[in-house]
């Protein structure tokens, strides 16, 4: 039976949403074999303003590119929370940065509450590479991407010299999200 | 023709990208030039980069009317566009509207954008920029592409003053596109005379040549920091930027 997954990473310009939904679609499509989209938004703002990435993933082509039934929204804004949930699947994942993050949506669905800025900034060094860390988080919890796409689609992004960096910060978020489990 | 470029696009998405382009060549009103493609894809089409992610399409637009006006012009059938964005997205200096396009089930981001002033910069010189003309052929089907793109060497004196590319030195931010790109550029031109007198007297109509040179000197003693340890500093254009 086919299959098509709906992502929504949401947040303000300068997060880096727009980079890990492209990871993200480069690792289901070119790596994995799937097939994906990738949309992006801004607010009035690019930097500072809301930021919001689209990745559909599916084993089949996709007939339309938008989505429309979430399965996983991604928030590092209280603001993109409350703005997007009701997008949300019953049987689909809520992951809120708790570092912005503190009032969460009622609903049937999955809430993930995880410090992803706060892990960033103490398990890796840098709060700026918060983006790939929830690339890990959400990569082990859907499981939609395997784990050694995702690694492909980020090296292929960075300099060689932070090749390293950015491993161990969407390894901390696999290590996280397995936690979570 | 099968360019060395399309092995940096993913084999599912070529024959689209190709089909894409060919239409946006039969749209572009070369008379009246009304867009000019920018970004990542006129350095990838032009063999400045050699990396195989998800190409997007930019095309500039003179005005907000010309974006309007292009939404209107009349496209293939089999073409289907999507609209990401329910309106022009306006700001105070860039106007964008998303969207996606397919002539089946394969989507292509294309962008439609209006930056103040950077039409203008793209093309002013446009007699002596020769647009990318080359028959492609993907399978068994020919494309022909007769596309105006913007000169790579614009492109990097434009992302040089860029304040998002200053803000991305400032935050060591490795995952820069416009740095990245940046360093491509230098690294294939960084010896060529003419590359370096073309953008000192273009990056007139933006800012001081002076302003230009200390905001690219910082670029490039920021390389090894934004993990670009291997890319090789000229000697003599640390010597031009200092002069």
């Amino acid at each position: 039976m086919s299959f098509r997954y709906e992502f929504r990473l949401s947040g303000s310009g300068g997060q880096g949403l727009i980079l890990a939904g492209k990871i993200l679609a480069e690792a289901a499509a070119i790596y994995d074999g799937k097939n994906a989209t990738q949309s992006q938004s801004y607010g009035p703002e690019a930097r500072g303003g809301s930021s919001r990435s689209e990745v559909i993933v599916s084993d089949e082509e996709i007939d339309y590119p938008k989505a429309v039934n979430i399965d996983l929204l991604l928030c590092f804004t209280q603001e993109a929370c409350d703005k997007y949930y009701k997008d949300v699947k019953d049987t689909g994942i809520i992951l809120v940065d708790s570092s912005y993050v503190t009032k969460l949506p009622q609903g049937r669905f999955k809430i993930y509450t995880v410090p992803i800025t706060e892990v960033a900034e103490k398990e890796v060094g840098k709060a700026l590479v918060a983006n790939i860390v929830a690339l890990g988080i959400i990569t082990e919890l859907t499981k939609i991407v395997s784990k050694e796409a995702v690694e492909s689609a980020i090296l292929s992004r960075v300099p060689k010299g932070t090749e390293e960096l950015n491993l161990r910060a969407f390894n901390v978020g696999i290590k996280k999200a397995q936690q979570l489990r | 023709m099968y360019p060395d470029w399309l092995n940096y696009v993913d084999r599912k998405r070529q024959r689209n990208l190709a089909q894409i382009l060919q239409c946006l060549s039969q749209l572009q009103d070369k008379k009246n030039l009304d867009f000019i493609v920018i970004g990542a894809l006129p350095l990838l089409m032009r063999g400045y980069l050699a990396y195989k992610v998800y190409w997007d399409i930019d095309l500039l637009f003179r005005d907000d009317k010309g974006i309007r006006e292009f939404m209107k012009k009349p496209k293939p059938k089999m073409l289907r566009i999507v609209e990401y964005d329910d309106a022009l997205m306006v700001s105070r200096n860039i106007t964008s509207f998303h969207t996606a396009w397919a002539f089946n089930r394969i989507w292509f981001n294309v962008d439609y954008i209006v930056r103040k002033g950077f039409f203008e910069f793209y093309t002013h010189n446009i007699d002596a920029l020769t647009p990318y003309t080359e028959s492609i052929t993907v399978g068994s089907t020919s494309f022909q592409i007769c596309l105006y793109m913007a000169h790579p060497w614009d492109i990097i004196t434009e992302k040089v003053i860029s304040p998002r590319t200053a803000r991305d030195v400032e935050l060591k931010i490795d995952t820069s596109v416009d740095l990245r790109h940046i360093f491509a550029i230098y690294t294939s031109e960084k010896t060529n005379m003419e590359f370096w007198h073309y953008i000192f007297e273009k990056t007139r109509s933006l800012c001081s040549e002076h302003e230009f040179k200390i905001k690219f000197l910082k670029i490039l003693s920021s390389a090894t920091e934004l993990g670009y340890r291997d890319l090789e500093i000229s000697p003599d254009s640390i010597k031009l930027l200092r002069e």
